[in-house]
């Protein structure tokens, strides 16, 4: 397997959707190739960050405010 | 719950989605919109067209990509009347600054590099990253929720999440210069 390939399948091998011999061949050239296994830990190192850098909560009073606002337009019977 | 016709006849019903949604709906919206302001409006009428539009949904199980269907379609309008969507990252409101380099400091910056990188994603990228790796929503669900196939999904997830990695790799090369 070439690194262009094996950059292409990256999110394949990640979302567990390769065949059992297409996997073999990243996994082969992963144990081989260490600039696609940088790439590969760099991509799990940003998807296992990015829940808590960009998950957003709405603030408790936003959130109340919010919630009671849906309830009054739809009570109301404006929309 | 109950997989049923006729939830969204039902103020309850909709108070439910809210309680279980509203976050998620937030996270989307405002990682779109790049305004807390604008993600609250957004939340506000998702929910509200949820319950005009809830005799659509024939599948409870389905509750969540359909809400954030709408969700997503909401925020599309707000970009369409907007029409001056911000392309430097300079101009993104409400950036947050890296804070004193200690350890759990240092986790905070990535966590604030990696934020910022995915605002500067292109728009078509940005809500597929977005359900898929910061929701945790399934392949298959932000496919639905993006009204494409499943494999223009994942193209666009694999191609944020290879965009990120070259974003937050530049800047570590600017650094050491």
């Amino acid at each position: 397997m070439r690194c262009d390939e094996m950059a292409d399948r990256l999110t394949d091998l990640l979302e567990g959707d390769l065949s059992a011999a297409e996997e073999q061949a990243a996994l082969a050239h992963l144990a081989t190739c260490p600039n696609c296994e940088l790439v590969l830990a760099d991509v799990r190192g940003l998807l296992d960050a990015a829940p808590g850098a960009a998950r957003d909560v709405l603030d408790p009073e936003a959130r109340k405010r919010l919630r009671a606002a849906v309830v009054a337009e739809l009570s109301s019977g404006d929309h | 719950m109950t997989a049923a016709r006729g939830h969204g006849t039902s103020i309850a019903w909709v108070v439910a989605l809210f309680d279980a949604h509203a976050d998620g709906v937030f996270t989307l919206a405002r990682r779109m919109l790049w305004n807390t302001a604008d993600g609250e409006d957004v939340v506000q009428r998702t929910f509200v067209r949820a319950f005009t539009r809830g005799h659509q949904l024939r599948d409870a199980s389905k509750a969540r990509s359909w809400i954030y269907r709408i969700a997503y379609h909401e925020c599309l309008t707000v970009l369409r009347e907007r029409r001056d969507i911000p392309t430097d990252p300079a101009l993104l409101p409400e950036r947050e600054a890296p804070d004193r380099p200690d350890r759990e400091v240092e986790r905070r910056q990535l966590a604030l590099r990696l934020r910022a990188a995915i605002d500067t994603l292109p728009p078509t990228l940005r809500p597929a990253f977005v359900l898929r790796d910061v929701q945790g929503v399934p392949m298959t669900e932000v496919a639905a929720v993006l009204d494409v196939g499943l494999s223009t999904a994942k193209m666009r997830v694999h191609r944020a999440r290879l965009r990120l990695r070259e974003l937050l790799d530049e800047e570590d090369r600017r650094a050491l210069r």
